[in-house]
């Protein structure tokens, strides 16, 4: 049975959380280790954008500036997500063990059935998507949440978990949202550039997102259900995790990444360093 | 089935490299664009910068919204960009291995080359990761 390392569920703000992720890939390409399982929070609301997003016209920038809004700019693909009531995963690894192959998408399907058998325990039905949506692609198409790419989560056809990829040297960082509760309306007022047609559109995230508490009338604890996607990797995947810290490794590289990178407004808002 | 062309050399990170002298012409493999499906972003370093073997020199964005990281075969400056990217991406999944080709660069170390496969050693490599026919 092979040894894991997991992060339990611990509360950062936005910038440490990705300065964070991104010291855990690093250093696992630079010394190897064991995989890791983190699971964190967000100190206070915030916005995560993807590596090549454009903060000028797929945010609303200045709203979030009136408002107080961290905008980080992570190391992955994918739109934008307001991290707001959710627990937050990451998965750091090589590509070469058994339950991955080399391939992005058999990548993300290994991590998603162990998230399918989490939300599966607390009796919600969730299932991959098989293709992208295309409706209200033009209008949406900044927020994470409005379209499942393949393989993505969905309960009763709507998103509950959203997640994106990061992969160099042989090793791969996934991290996630699985949302506890969604608010379509907070979403649109942060991410929509326009104003216009707003109702519209909080209407179709709405009808196309759902949530923990949405499935299930419940609200439950970050921690708690943090617990429950351990177990299931566990089973899953018939590994072992020790909980752990960071070594002063991953520490002192995540506070450099924090000052250079996580904390400078030239990468969040233009992706320069 | 991915193309191996027996006039590139392949790194074990998924670059060709087609070699003019102490120049080289770099590009991801066809290979490596099946397994990324389709590119919708590429980030490419600017003409005159420094790249050095084993380090990033871009990145690419995939469909499936992962950021896969290029990494660079040799070192030397980088003495062109490709354009034609700017105005189609989708080259970089339809012609890999030619039009899509991505930076050249004039080498600082032609030995770099000897740790390259042929076409024969990436198609080998590439089996063991178990995709490849």
């Amino acid at each position: 049975m092979e040894n894991w390392r997991v992060l339990p569920f611990q509360i950062f703000n936005a910038f440490e959380n990705m300065a964070t992720d991104e010291a855990l890939f690093r250093v696992l390409q630079e010394r190897g280790g064991p995989p890791t399982l983190r699971f964190y929070g967000w100190e206070r609301s915030a916005l995560s954008i993807g590596y090549f997003q454009n903060t000028a016209t797929e945010i609303n920038l200045n709203y979030c500036r009136r408002h107080g809004m961290d905008v980080v700019r992570r190391p992955t693909g994918g739109k934008t997500v307001l991290h707001d009531c959710e627990l937050t995963y990451a998965v750091i690894s090589k590509e070469g063990l058994p339950f991955f192959s080399g391939s992005l998408v058999e990548n993300y399907k290994a991590v998603c059935s162990c998230l399918i058998r989490a939300f599966f325990e607390l009796g919600i039905d969730v299932s991959m998507a098989k293709e992208c949506r295309q409706e209200g692609k033009k209008e949406m198409g900044a927020i994470c949440f409005a379209f499942p790419a393949p393989f993505e989560l969905l309960s009763r056809g709507r998103k509950i978990c959203g997640s994106a990829q990061v992969r160099s040297r042989g090793c791969f960082l996934q991290h996630g949202s699985i949302l506890l509760d969604f608010d379509a309306e907070k979403n649109c007022r942060f991410i929509l550039p326009s104003e216009e047609r707003q109702a519209d559109r909080c209407g179709f995230l709405r009808e196309t997102v759902t949530s923990i508490h949405g499935e299930t009338g419940e609200m439950m604890m970050p921690e708690r259900f943090s617990g429950i996607v351990q177990r299931a990797f566990e089973v899953s995947w018939n590994i072992h995790f020790v909980a752990g810290g960071l070594t002063p490794e991953e520490e002192d590289l995540k506070n450099r990444l924090l000052e250079k990178k996580y904390r400078n407004p030239a990468w969040n808002l233009e992706g320069k360093v | 089935m991915p193309v191996f062309s027996d006039d590139l050399l392949y790194s074990r990170e998924h670059v060709w490299v087609r070699v003019d002298g102490d120049f080289a012409t770099i590009g991801i493999t066809d290979y490596a664009q099946e397994k990324l499906g389709e590119v919708l972003s590429v980030e490419l370093p600017e003409i005159e910068s420094e790249i050095e073997r084993d380090e990033p020199f871009g990145t690419v964005e995939s469909a499936e919204k992962s950021v896969v990281e290029l990494i660079s075969p040799v070192s030397g400056d980088v003495v062109n960009v490709n354009e034609d990217i700017d105005d189609d991406v989708g080259i970089i999944n339809s012609d890999p291995q030619d039009t899509g080709w991505l930076i050249v660069v004039e080498m600082k170390d032609l030995d770099e080359l000897d740790d390259l496969l042929d076409a024969k050693g990436y198609h080998d490599f590439v089996l063991q990761e178990g995709e490849v026919d």
